[in-house]
């Protein structure tokens, strides 16, 4: 008897007893939907939050001091200046600029708002893609030198501070400054970031000419391309080490390490997942052989028939083996259709990109195969090897 | 055809021995009819059993058509049952979902045989035991002469060297068993050689040679004188 010969008696098998097959596949099926459906959510999550980022800063790295230091803290470790001069002499880096962020109330004429005010030099807009001018301009390198006193708001906040006025040459008062409202801004925001507060950019002479303490807090800089990455921010940090007289005193971050932690962090809690999803697999394993032992049990007689008729144990082991192994193809089948549903719907709810991994298909089919066979061999072999008197006689 | 000598069976049930078969010798010609007969107990069913290559002596030789049977391994003798062999049972011994057209296929499925001439062979030799209309129906909406003919069919479609018949009348109604016993007159009239396990003296008169078992030996083997059908017996020999 051929493959195919054994194949079909298997299927008539299962059909014959399709209550029993549905049942018996149920495990298969919740435990290749949860692998599906923790897999393709895991990785779809990766891969939309990993691109979110590549979007955000493909290049970017950040220059900061670091609160471990041996060396003394002072207000002068970062400086404009450093980041003008490393923008000009590195040929790693394309542009370093300085950045600062506090929070202060900012007063219109209609409304106060609590603002993120960042503050940096009008080379930023070359880093950060995401910021959009939307009404007149961003500042200029002679507003930043000049000290003048503008700001450029988020449209949002424009529109709260101002109502339908035009902003644009109005004033707002931040603190005991006034500061003349010289653009607006639309920033595509980061997709997982679920703040509400509004933002608004001033030149940093201008913020650090106020400051009781100023200090430059951050350099955030962009990298010639992916390649320069490292060599930029070690640049960067010799650089500030050499020129600041301070020993292992700065650090660096690039956006590509935020990528990879926050990816081994999900591919650790996958596994984790997929671990605790795989364990359901292996008891509808078992449900399987328990099946299949009832059913060796239930057709002893069918077996003696077909032994007398000339099958050999090769014919019988394979017709239970298939028999398995199709129970569970199938069950794996309609799991990785359910497993796909689910991370779909979840994926519509959290406004994911939906996502087909086809590494976990591959990986569910060969699961359910290998429990198939590993679990349908004891019971095909137990058939296999039955005597055909007894099978024969058998009531 | 079929040369059996000094064949032993002894069944072992923890310190107890229990000698079923103590040498039995006997040889069937091509194209006979033997019965056998016995009180239970007295081996015939473990004979047929051997004869049938379902189970192996512990001594002794067993030759048909020219193999030497004892020496096989239980692949080979799986390729046996299904060349050499033909089996009626009592209970039919039909698979219960499978349509007779099925049933008749499943020896030529483990022979190996292509769909389409398995399908052919079946169909003709449903014909030929009358149950050309009941091709596809389960052995459920049949009746038990009608069961017993599918089982017939199976039993001859791999033209097998000898047919065995154990009890096939014992589930069948009076009609129903003298309607079987026709076929096999039929059969061997046709020259298909026949052992028939029978307790019932009626229907083993139906063969032409009785052969009766007892104690684990055969007691008595005589030739039928008085024939139910007009065809004298080495006419038969001679097909």
């Amino acid at each position: 008897m051929n493959f195919w010969e054994a194949l079909r008696t298997a299927i008539d098998g299962i059909w014959a007893n399709k209550m029993r097959s549905g049942l018996t596949m149920l495990g298969i099926i919740i435990g290749i939907t949860s692998v599906i459906a923790v897999n393709t959510l895991g990785e779809g999550g990766q891969r939309a939050i990993t691109s979110e980022m590549e979007k955000f800063g493909q290049n970017s790295f950040n220059i900061y001091t670091d609160y471990e230091s041996k060396e003394e803290h002072s207000n002068d470790d970062l400086t404009v200046e450093d980041a003008e001069t490393l923008s000009r002499i590195s040929p790693y880096i394309e542009r370093l600029v300085p950045y600062n962020q506090s929070n202060s109330i900012v007063k219109g004429p209609k409304k106060e708002e609590r603002v993120n005010v960042y503050s940096t030099t009008a080379h930023y807009l070359e880093i950060q893609p995401t910021v959009k001018i939307s009404k007149g301009r961003f500042f200029s390198e002679a507003d930043d030198k000049e000290l003048r006193a503008v700001i450029v708001l988020e449209d949002e906040l424009a529109k709260k501070l101002f109502g339908q006025m035009n902003p644009l040459g109005q004033r707002v008062r931040m603190g005991d400054n006034s500061l003349v409202v010289i653009g607006t801004y639309k920033e595509e925001k980061f997709r997982f970031d679920m703040s509400q507060t509004y933002g608004a950019y001033i030149p940093i002479r201008y913020d650090l000419s106020f400051q009781e303490e100023p200090f430059v807090s951050t350099l955030i800089g962009k990298a010639k391309d992916k390649e320069s990455v490292e060599a930029a921010m070690k640049q960067a940090t010799q650089y500030l080490s050499r020129k600041h007289q301070k020993e292992n005193h700065y650090r660096s971050f690039s956006m590509q390490e935020q990528v990879n932690q926050f990816n081994q962090l999900t591919g650790t809690l996958t596994i984790i997942f997929s671990v605790i999803a795989g364990i359901s697999l292996v008891v509808g394993g078992v449900g399987v052989m328990n099946i299949m032992l009832v059913s060796v049990t239930e057709r002893t007689r069918e077996i003696g028939i077909r032994k007398a008729l000339g099958a050999r144990r090769r014919d019988i082991l394979m017709q239970f083996l298939i028999e398995s192994l199709i129970v569970c193809l199938i069950g794996g089948l309609i799991g990785v259709l359910l497993g796909l549903g689910a991370a779909a719907l979840v994926s519509y709810f959290a406004q994911l990109p939906p996502l087909l991994s086809w590494n976990s298909i591959f990986i569910a089919f060969g699961f359910s195969s290998a429990i198939g066979i590993f679990f349908g061999l004891y019971p095909a072999n137990k058939a296999a090897k039955l005597d055909p008197i007894e099978a024969l006689r058998y009531e | 055809m079929l040369y059996v000598e000094g064949l032993t069976k002894t069944y072992r049930t923890g310190d107890s021995e229990l000698p079923i078969l103590r040498g039995v010798n006997l040889s069937v010609e091509k194209g006979e009819f033997v019965a056998i007969m016995g009180p239970s107990g007295s081996g015939k069913s473990t004979f047929m059993n051997m004869l049938g290559c379902l189970d192996r002596p512990d001594s002794g030789t067993y030759v048909l058509d020219g193999i030497e049977v004892s020496k096989q391994n239980d692949q080979q003798l799986a390729l046996v049952r299904n060349q050499k062999i033909g089996f009626v049972f009592q209970s039919f011994n039909l698979l219960p979902r499978s349509t007779s057209l099925h049933n008749v296929e499943l020896p030529m499925m483990y022979a190996g045989i292509s769909r389409s001439e398995r399908r052919k062979r079946a169909m003709e030799a449903l014909k030929r035991v009358g149950l050309g209309e009941r091709m596809n129906h389960r052995p459920t909406q049949l009746s038990g002469g009608q069961k017993q003919r599918v089982a017939i069919a199976r039993a001859l479609v791999n033209r097998p060297a000898i047919l065995l018949a154990d009890e096939p009348t014992g589930n069948l109604d009076s009609r129903s068993g003298t309607e079987i016993m026709a076929m096999f007159q039929e059969l061997h009239e046709q020259g298909v050689t026949i052992i028939l396990v029978t307790h019932e003296l009626d229907i083993a008169q139906h063969a032409e040679r009785i052969v009766t078992f007892k104690d684990g030996v055969i007691m008595k083997d005589e030739r039928v004188e008085e024939r139910l059908t007009a065809v004298p017996s080495d006419e038969v020999i001679l097909t």
